[in-house]
């Protein structure tokens, strides 16, 4: 094959994990290094970037979303280094496996977030915790940021106005249905569990979990069609 | 199972909620069931923003080399520049020698510089995790050293509180009251004494239920024409409770009244009780200062 056909102008070597193309003399880039600013990528893009083991993308991803991953597997599991160990895996997961997002399923972030939830219920059940009521991990101040200062880009903006969005929907339900649902959450509990821990008939947890996730769902419409429909329920 | 016979599971499913053979049953329909696949997509839509709520917390930049690390530091791009270089060198040799020959030795070529990469890059991991153990290492005594002070303090604390209720039982004019469960907390008991002499009250619970989440118990009197929330407590994990107990001086006239609810948890004074009332007082002592 001669190098002038139009065969061989293009002659890719598939030797390493990423391809390298040679048009004539002239290198060709992926497509991610001839963005500079990864920040302002969309997590789509930067997930596709991570197929083509793009660290930068990991970096950015890490950048925009650690804080997040890390708070709610420390919030379940109440333990600083554990929560970090859980982390550094749900990271490691998204690296090696990019593929396991897919975008029909919905945002990035609600993905990865529900990701860091399953692996740490797995890890609480896998410990034989017991049902106890749970407990906010005993944190000092300095560590409680505001969600605008965790990192640039415009996602985490919206982020930001999204937990308003949903902290205001929670606030908004009866204490008991608000409950029900944050221990079954948060704690992986079943609704026999949560029954049996607050001492309360399984029917009446039923119904609070029914009531209070109908409501919360209306609400969450209401409340994201009045705020420029940051959510996508 | 019809539609019907699992309708009222849907929401639990979405949430994750069900026993694992009721979770199973859904399953089963949700896979074959257009109607309720969309309604469980619907709420597993809401339930996926619970994780926004929760307090944000600043993970330590050490877990961010950790996790960069651990994926490598090899750079495709300086690795490409050198491997353009090597493919012109070589494509040169096929065409000039012969196409097998050439492409033969491309491959001993890439494949000895392919190793000797893979090794320096699993020595520089191997590297990376030493100092990310060493360094977890350091941060676990860390959290161990603070969390030995925290209960030494609370320690502290906890004497200090038991000298005061001695204090108060041993004052020969003590009046004391008994208080009992409600159905939240059926087996749980309370015992109120005042101390006139030691102007000074306590409360001292057994059985009590562990609280939930952001939850706490309040005690709540009536003296005089007030309703007064006299203050906030958390169970121990033996399930006893005390709290010592001092009204404000413009809080006038006897107590008629006392009982303890299940509040949420927040900074400020409440105003008024919930309605989920935990331990009142025995009627039969409703009369008693």
């Amino acid at each position: 094959m001669s190098l002038d056909s139009p065969a061989g102008k293009r002659l890719r070597i598939r030797a390493l994990p990423w391809s390298v193309d040679i048009k004539g003399g002239n290198r060709e880039e992926p497509e991610a290094a001839r963005i500079s600013d990864y920040s302002v990528l969309p997590d789509d893009r930067l997930v596709t970037a991570l197929e083509r083991r793009d660290q930068r993308a990991l970096e950015t991803l890490y950048d925009r979303y650690g804080d997040y991953v890390y708070s709610v597997c420390l919030r379940m599991v109440g333990d600083v280094q554990l929560a970090e160990d859980l982390t550094q895996e749900v990271f490691l997961r998204l690296w090696r496996r990019p593929d396991l997002y897919d975008v029909r399923r919905g945002r990035f972030v609600t993905w990865l977030l529900s990701v860091a939830r399953n692996r740490s219920i797995d890890e609480r059940r896998s410990r034989g915790r017991r049902f106890r009521y749970e407990t906010p991990p005993s944190l000092t101040g300095e560590e409680l940021l505001a969600a605008a200062s965790t990192a640039d880009g415009a996602d985490t903006a919206v982020l930001s106005e999204e937990r308003v969005i949903i902290e205001k929907a929670l606030a908004a339900l009866p204490v008991e249905q608000r409950l029900a649902i944050q221990l079954a959450y948060f704690g992986g509990y079943t609704q026999q569990e949560i029954a049996r821990g607050l001492h309360q008939p399984l029917g009446t947890v039923k119904t609070r979990i029914r009531l209070g996730l109908q409501k919360l769902r209306l609400l969450l419409i209401e409340q994201n069609e009045g705020e420029r429909g940051y959510l996508d329920v | 199972m019809t539609c019907d016979d699992l309708r009222e599971d849907l929401e639990a499913f979405a949430l994750g909620a069900l026993e694992p053979e009721q979770a199973r049953r859904v399953t089963a329909h949700v896979r074959d069931c257009g109607a309720c696949s969309q309604i469980v997509r619907a709420y597993q839509v809401a339930v996926e923003h619970l994780a926004l709520s929760v307090p944000l917390y600043r993970a330590s930049p050490r877990l961010r080399e950790r996790i960069l690390g651990g994926i490598g530091a090899f750079r495709p791009p300086v690795y490409a520049s050198f491997l353009r270089q090597r493919v012109w060198a070589t494509a040169a040799a096929v065409v000039l020698v012969a196409f097998a020959v050439g492409a033969i030795a491309w491959a001993v070529v890439l494949s000895s510089q392919v190793n000797r990469l893979r090794e320096d890059n699993r020595h520089l991991a191997e590297l990376t995790q030493l100092d990310a153990e060493q360094r977890a290492a350091i941060l676990q005594f860390q959290t161990q050293l603070s969390s030995a002070q925290s209960a030494q303090r609370e320690m502290s604390t906890t004497l200090e509180e038991q000298a005061t209720l001695i204090e108060i039982a041993l004052d020969p004019d003590l009046i004391p009251s008994k208080m009992q469960g409600t159905q939240v907390a059926p087996q749980a008991t309370c015992s109120y004494v005042w101390s006139t002499q030691q102007g000074l009250g306590a409360l001292t619970c057994k059985n009590l239920p562990s609280t939930g989440f952001m939850l706490t118990y309040e005690l709540w009197a009536t003296k005089g024409d007030k309703t007064l929330a006299v203050g906030t407590f958390l169970p121990r994990d033996d399930g006893t409770a005390s709290l010592l107990v001092k009204f404000p001086t413009d809080a006038e006239g006897p107590v008629s009244n006392l009982w303890v609810t299940l509040e949420q948890q927040t900074s400020g004074t409440r105003a008024r009780p919930s309605n989920e009332v935990v331990l009142f007082r025995s009627p039969d002592q409703q009369a008693q200062r």
